[in-house]
């Protein structure tokens, strides 16, 4: 299979401003400021094959975000090699822009006071998509993400998931054959974020699109993606199938359960209660001694549930687990 | 250059959808025009000011007219380089300069039809009929939008400047002053000191808003040309200065990110 994206060696680090310490620390600051050198991506290295759906996940300040500014050409690395679709990104960066899409959820490529059915006409020209082939392809993206109903509602008057879907229409109309999403689930609902995720896995099924994703949210890399690379204070600390991770880190979930009652009982086997207030419950096991639906079902018998969260392990404890585990190995 | 047209067209669009604010800016003109036509009114019968009070008022509707179309594109560049959009923008297959202009002269023009209405209504109202040449009038669109489009690059200029001092608006404050001042807002160079009239002349301003006016206002085919040479000038050095700031902002963007 063709490798799709390639990294070696990959090193960037910026260099950070600080004031010095003491008194009138702001006007010293001001003549000889202190420079600190911040290593964000430290020797990363890795690849991706035409089609694959992987997700890259760390921390806020992992590296994550420059490295994906380096796979698309906007940030030089000061060290390695990068190609994305057999172009090295900073110097084909015009050629590689016919190639790749981006989706990035804090921001957005829409025109605020248009409607999105204008953006996507320049899109279009921008990406000198002949004629016939973008009315084909709009009306083809436009069934699949099924924005009928507000493609000529101006953005502003959308919500944010329907924005989103909007977005990755935006983003996919050129056949981009490699898509970064960046955080592209932020701020949505329960329902729009699986909506959101259900059309990624969809649309690159359906065009053999490869799929480089960033999220703090688990679930998004358990829904979309086959593969994970996990990376932290710039280094690449794993590089798993996502089935691998979920089987040795993601298996601890936590329910925090809102009942009626104020108190009531709850004993299964394997299954911890760590929080009790009045009214509510945080409980907690490992999802391959019991299932999910087995605790949900007790629950429901043995009380009148007003409302239910289930969450995976946070991404610091992930890789807290996954530092431990190395250093096992190591000691082995 | 089909998608810089795009970028033009989706501004111009765009900058019509703010009607309360046209009208606002329209109210506003207004209320400028009237105050100017009662004072010019009242001086002119006492000062000789070298122009009637009716050319006056005419010359003050299209300066102002001018003035008034530029919509605030170094505050949008600002954002742009602030929230980091600037580096997406890089992107995409289109000059990020181009495509700024574009959209700029787009936004201008659409601001500038709808303040036309004003302008060809305050000044019958309040300076008391047509120019002395009214066919001049037509001189005033190429004029006009030749020096939109000048503007609007060293507008850019001025947003590009925050990507070294993050916010451009006191560059952006100065310009505006040296604008109003250098190339006649309210009065014409005829009144100006010979000295205050040399070192305009040696600035783009005057060909901005002081020689277009006046060419129309006179009906003065020679001096409009000369007017539109000059521009194309400084539409020349407009550009470089841009595109200069922007390789460096670029270059900077690319070794350190957004």
């Amino acid at each position: 299979m063709k490798k799709m994206i390639n990294v070696e060696g990959l090193e960037k680090s910026f260099v950070v401003r600080k004031n010095p310490d003491g008194a009138f620390s702001s006007l010293r600051g001001l003549f000889k400021p202190i420079r600190i050198n911040v290593q964000a991506v430290k020797n990363i290295n890795f690849s991706i094959q035409r089609g694959e759906r992987v997700a890259f996940i760390g921390p806020n300040g992992a590296g994550k975000s420059t490295t994906i500014k380096m796979l698309s050409g906007i940030l030089y690395p000061d060290a390695g090699k990068i190609t994305v679709a057999d172009l090295v990104p900073w110097t084909d960066r015009e050629k590689l822009a016919f190639r790749i899409g981006t989706v990035f959820g804090q921001k957005s490529q829409l025109w605020y006071h248009l409607a999105p059915k204008n953006t996507y006409e320049l899109l279009g020209k921008i990406y000198e998509i002949p004629k016939n082939d973008f009315s084909t392809r709009l009306n083809d993206l436009v069934k699949t993400f099924e924005i009928e109903p507000f493609i000529h509602q101006p953005v502003r008057k959308l919500s944010l998931g329907q924005r989103m879907r909007c977005e990755l229409v935006a983003s996919l109309l050129h056949r981009p054959e490699v898509l970064f999403l960046d955080e592209p689930t932020i701020g949505l609902d329960v329902s729009a974020k699986a909506s959101i995720r259900d059309l990624v896995k969809k649309m690159s099924e359906k065009d053999g699109t490869t799929i480089l994703l960033t999220s703090h949210d688990t679930m998004d890399m358990e829904a979309v993606c086959n593969r994970v690379l996990i990376i932290n204070q710039g280094e690449l600390l794993l590089d798993k199938p996502v089935n691998q991770l979920r089987r040795l880190f993601l298996r601890r979930k936590s329910i925090t359960i809102l009942s009626e009652e104020e108190e009531w009982d709850l004993s299964i086997a394997g299954v911890s209660i760590t929080n009790t207030e009045p009214h509510r419950k945080r409980i907690e096991f490992l999802s391959d001694t019991v299932s999910v639906e087995e605790v949900i079902q007790q629950s429901f018998r043995a009380s009148k549930i007003r409302d239910i969260t289930i969450e995976d392990p946070p991404m610091e404890e992930v890789i807290q687990r996954i530092y431990q585990e190395q250093l096992g190995a190591l000691k082995k | 250059m089909r998608k810089y047209w795009e970028f033009f067209k989706i501004d111009f669009w765009q900058a019509l959808q703010y009607r309360s604010a046209s009208l606002g800016k329209i109210f506003f003109y207004g209320i400028i025009l009237y105050v100017f036509s009662k004072l010019w009114e009242v001086t002119g019968k006492t000062e000789n000011l070298g122009l009637s009070p009716n050319t006056l008022v005419w010359y003050l509707a299209l300066t102002e007219l001018l003035v008034l179309s530029y919509p605030y594109l170094h505050t949008e560049i600002d954002e742009d380089v602030r929230s980091g959009n600037l580096a997406y923008s890089l992107l995409r297959p289109a000059s990020y300069l181009w495509s700024r202009y574009f959209r700029g002269f787009g936004s201008v023009l659409a601001r500038f039809f709808i303040l036309l209405v004003g302008g060809l209504i305050f000044p019958l109202l309040f300076g008391g009929g047509w120019p002395e040449n009214p066919l001049g009038l037509l001189l005033f669109f190429p004029l006009a939008f030749a020096s939109l489009s000048v503007g609007i690059i060293f507008h850019i200029s001025v947003g590009i400047c925050s990507f070294w001092i993050q916010d451009s608006n006191p560059i952006y404050w100065v310009w505006q002053k040296l604008m109003f001042i250098l190339g006649g807002l309210i009065l014409p160079f005829e009144i100006y000191p010979e000295w205050l009239k040399t070192i305009a002349w040696y600035s783009p301003f005057p060909y901005l808003l002081n020689m277009p006016v006046m060419a129309s206002l006179e009906g003065d085919i020679q001096k409009a040309l000369s007017c539109l040479l000059a521009m194309a000038a400084w539409f020349v050095v407009g550009s470089m200065l841009a595109t200069i700031l922007f390789l460096f902002a670029r270059r900077s963007l690319v070794l350190n990110g957004g």
